[in-house]
């Protein structure tokens, strides 16, 4: 039996050998080569989709923990936040895997057959997304190296000298970030793309009047940080080339407003939810790149990490929740000074009889942007309240408890939505939750299913304030600038301006940019990031704080029933945001330094 | 059979994965004309560099100076560069690099150039009254003070980045000075108290400090 078995093993050997040479000639279905892909439209679909997936860099609702940086939001969830100062590396993007990939793919489709639209779109989109990964890497590294069309191929033994490439200078990376811009906006396509996910020729436009207002305002405000700066340029764009930029970012914001087929949202009537839907629904009409995501497959636990806890889908709530200071830099409708009234002024509380009756009158966009308390979210209201506040002999004490107890005679201590001052996870200790980029569908709180909520990276909004912010800096007539800021005013709801400063205007982003990936980029670019994050304990803006609610329990009394607040410094957020020089440019890795020794290092490395 | 075989796996696979770790010690303080200079010691504020040529990529070791201007690392024998960081600490970056030749231990002063020097602090409680004398002089040009403060805190890390209560003056430049704070509410609620001035200058990240902190309660 055993020599039978030998037998047949071996005669199926020889016959598996004598077809050896075809099996091994097969042709590969896994390795396309560059005919395959640039002939097929579907196939470069598939190829650019890839791309477009690596470039999500900066303060974006992929990262959860991106948006509890700064002085918009802090941490909740857990343990208290100990971050001391901002990290030397902090968004910090140097991704030439993903240049080689561009540049290989900008090659490859120049020499497709496909009809010339096609292949000019394709191209046009690789060149944008190769513009934007300069951009991402300009804003936190200054100038760096600059390959253009470039494609290396190595041999063992070449000289890598050749292979090597000093950095460019903060301003002609900036220039070549403008150039691309240009020349591809004549090959991209003008029409609206689906949920403004591929890039087209309004996308183009936008990177370059933002990228044209970054470098103008680096080059107006440097002056204030002179040791900032590097002999060779690579950090430090002279004030002599401020005008010329601010004149591209005008004309080009000024264009994209004229002509674009993007309008500010304005289908709500209703201006809290009006604002929401402007930058959180994707029928908004003024989005005009975001980064979109689709279920199944690519969705992100953005609204599962950050919703309130009385509305949630799963056991995720509250990671990270706004601060009081952005709440109260909404100004009033008829009020520039969005301080929240608290107190009286000789220190004894307002009394409030239902809890949303101290936002009244606040910037609508509040309402669009950040939950407070007494505001709807899926159907319910979410109402924080952190404890009771009762009368015991005489003098007022408070009683608090774990969210959600209540105990007799007081009713309920305090909210299951907190805030608390404690450790737990998935409690506030903010007193407000997320609204922006939060999806209203309880299955995207789910761990199962996720968010499809999309991350706006462009939007019409950020174009009036390109206008208004360049159109100041070249000194246009007031009329005008306060033009397009009340655009915006008007849109939101609140009063208009008749005079702007640079002040309005970083009070305009401020609030309507909030979580987009602006402020960090924006106190940066004017140099007032190290007096505004001044790392000082009690400084009023680089401090967090949080609004405490509670309940007044005086029955007989004409205040039982009602609420006062407290402010008070955020319990989870340790210590100031410490912004110092050395943050202005991101440290260039000593990896990549010794492997280019031609690199130069950034200023305090 | 099998233990074994693993016992034997885990004693070999030991002695080739462990490197020797560094037993010499480089100790030191930061001087200005032999006095030395006092810094926030917290959060890793203040460093300076170490580089040691004959490698063929160049990773420099960050020591990193305590509030009283001493610093000290754990390193391999052998010849370093000490250098300043530029922006980090309240001295000038200068391109000057002490040599060390470290042979088991070696104790080394590191002379820096300030921008603006504090001497003679002195700090006297009256009551609930915490005044602070001292001397400032102005050794450059071309960089004003923004402020001084007078800080105090109950933790012996007093810097502008852990204080409970400041005082400040600002425009002052070169001459005897002195800021006096009321710390009633602190002396009450705390059970020790420090005392500390910091100089900020404009331009730079880090202040200059008193290099002793002054134990008031």
């Amino acid at each position: 039996m055993k020599k039978l078995y030998i037998y047949i093993l071996s005669a199926l050997l020889l016959a598996g050998s004598a077809s050896c040479s075809k099996f091994l000639d097969r042709e590969s279905e896994a390795i396309l080569t560059d005919e395959q892909i640039y002939s097929d439209e579907k196939m470069l679909i598939s190829v650019i989709a890839n791309y477009y997936g690596r470039v999500s860099w900066g303060q974006h609702i992929g990262n959860t923990g991106s948006l509890a940086q700064l002085d918009e939001a802090g941490f909740s969830s857990g343990g208290p936040n100990n971050a001391q100062n901002f990290p030397d590396d902090l968004w910090r993007v140097y991704d030439y895997t993903l240049i080689r990939d561009l540049n290989l793919f900008v090659n490859g489709i120049r020499q497709s057959t496909l009809e010339e639209d096609t292949k000019n779109n394709f191209e046009g989109e690789a060149r944008f997304l190769r513009a934007w990964t300069y951009f991402n890497m300009v804003r936190t590294l200054g100038g760096v190296p600059l390959m253009g069309d470039e494609i290396f191929d190595y041999e063992s033994g070449s000289d890598i000298g050749n292979l090597q490439y000093p950095r460019a200078t903060e301003q002609d990376t900036y220039d070549y970030i403008i150039a691309e811009c240009t020349e591809i906006a004549d090959l991209l396509s003008d029409e609206k793309t689906i949920n403004s996910a591929r890039a087209n020729k309004w996308a183009a436009l936008a990177l370059k009047a933002r990228a044209a207002l970054y470098a103008g305002s680096i080059a107006t405000y440097n002056y204030k940080t002179p040791d900032v700066t590097t002999a060779g340029g690579e950090v430090g764009i002279p004030v002599s080339q401020a005008e010329s930029y601010y004149t591209i970012a005008y004309e080009t914001s000024k264009l994209i407003l004229a002509e674009s087929p993007y309008q500010l949202h304005e289908n709500n009537p209703d201006k809290g939810r009006n604002f929401y839907e402007a930058v959180s629904s994707k029928s908004s009409t003024e989005v005009i790149w975001a980064r979109d995501y689709a279920y199944p497959g690519q969705t992100h636990m953005f609204t599962n990490n950050v919703i309130a806890s009385s509305v949630r889908g799963d056991i995720d709530a509250n990671i990270i929740t706004p601060v009081l200071n952005l709440v109260e830099d909404f100004e009033y409708i008829d009020d520039r000074d969005g301080s929240l009234h608290l107190t009286e002024a000789n220190g004894d509380y307002i009394y409030y009889e239902n809890p949303e009756d101290v936002f009244a009158n606040k910037d609508p966009r509040l309402y669009g942007t950040v939950i407070y308390s007494g505001a709807d979210f899926l159907g319910s209201t979410v109402v924080y309240q952190a404890g009771v506040r009762y009368l015991d002999g005489g003098s007022w004490k408070v009683k608090t408890a774990e969210p959600g107890t209540s105990e007799a005679p007081y009713g309920l201590i305090t909210s299951m939505d907190g805030p608390t001052t404690n450790n737990d996870q998935y409690v506030n200790k903010t007193g407000f939750n997320m609204r922006k980029f939060v999806e209203e569908d309880r299955d995207a709180s789910t761990r199962g299913r996720g968010s499809v909520m999309w991350f706006v990276r462009f939007r019409l909004g950020e174009m009036v304030l390109i206008a208004a912010e360049s159109a100041l800096a070249l000194n246009k007539p007031q009329t005008e600038v306060a033009g397009y800021i009340n655009q915006l005013r008007n849109r939101a709801g609140i009063q208009t301006l008749s005079a702007v400063s640079l002040e309005d205007i970083i009070q305009e982003r401020r609030v309507e940019l909030a979580f987009e990936d602006h402020r960090y980029w924006d106190l940066k670019r004017w140099r007032i990031a190290h007096t505004v994050w001044n790392g000082q304990q009690n400084d009023p803006e680089a401090t967090h704080y949080a609004l405490f609610p509670y309940k007044i329990h005086a029955p007989g009394q004409a205040n039982h029933g009602k609420w006062v607040y407290e402010k008070r410094k955020a319990s989870h957020t340790m210590y100031p945001r410490y912004f110092r020089f050395q943050n202005y440019y991101s440290f260039f890795d000593q990896d990549w330094l010794n492997r280019n020794p031609k690199l130069v290092r950034n200023p305090y490395q | 059979m099998l233990y074994i075989f693993l016992l034997g796996v885990c004693m070999w696979s030991c002695g080739k994965d462990n490197y020797q770790a560094p037993e010499s010690t480089l100790t030191g303080t930061v001087v200005y004309q032999g006095e030395p200079v006092g810094v926030r010691g917290s959060n890793q504020s203040v460093r300076l560099q170490l580089w040691q040529d004959g490698f063929q990529t160049r990773e420099p070791i960050d020591v990193y100076v305590a509030q009283d201007g001493s610093f000290s690392a754990a390193l391999f024998d052998g010849q370093y560069k000490l250098i300043t960081v530029p922006g980090s600490g309240p001295w000038q970056h200068s391109a000057d690099t002490l040599l060390i030749d470290l042979n088991g231990h070696a104790t080394v002063e590191f002379p820096v150039d300030l921008y603006y020097n504090l001497t003679d602090v002195s700090y006297q409680l009256s009551g609930e009254t915490l005044t602070a004398t001292f001397q400032l002089d102005q050794l450059v040009d071309d960089r004003a003070v923004d402020e001084i403060s007078l800080l105090i805190g109950n933790t012996k890390f007093v810097d502008l980045g852990h204080f409970l209560k400041r005082e400040t003056l600002s425009s002052a430049q070169q001459g005897t000075f002195s800021i006096s704070m009321d710390i009633g509410p602190e002396l009450e609620n705390n059970q020790t108290l420090f005392a500390r001035v910091g100089v900020k200058i404009n331009g730079i990240t880090e202040s200059l400090y008193d290099t002793a902190l002054h134990q008031v309660k």
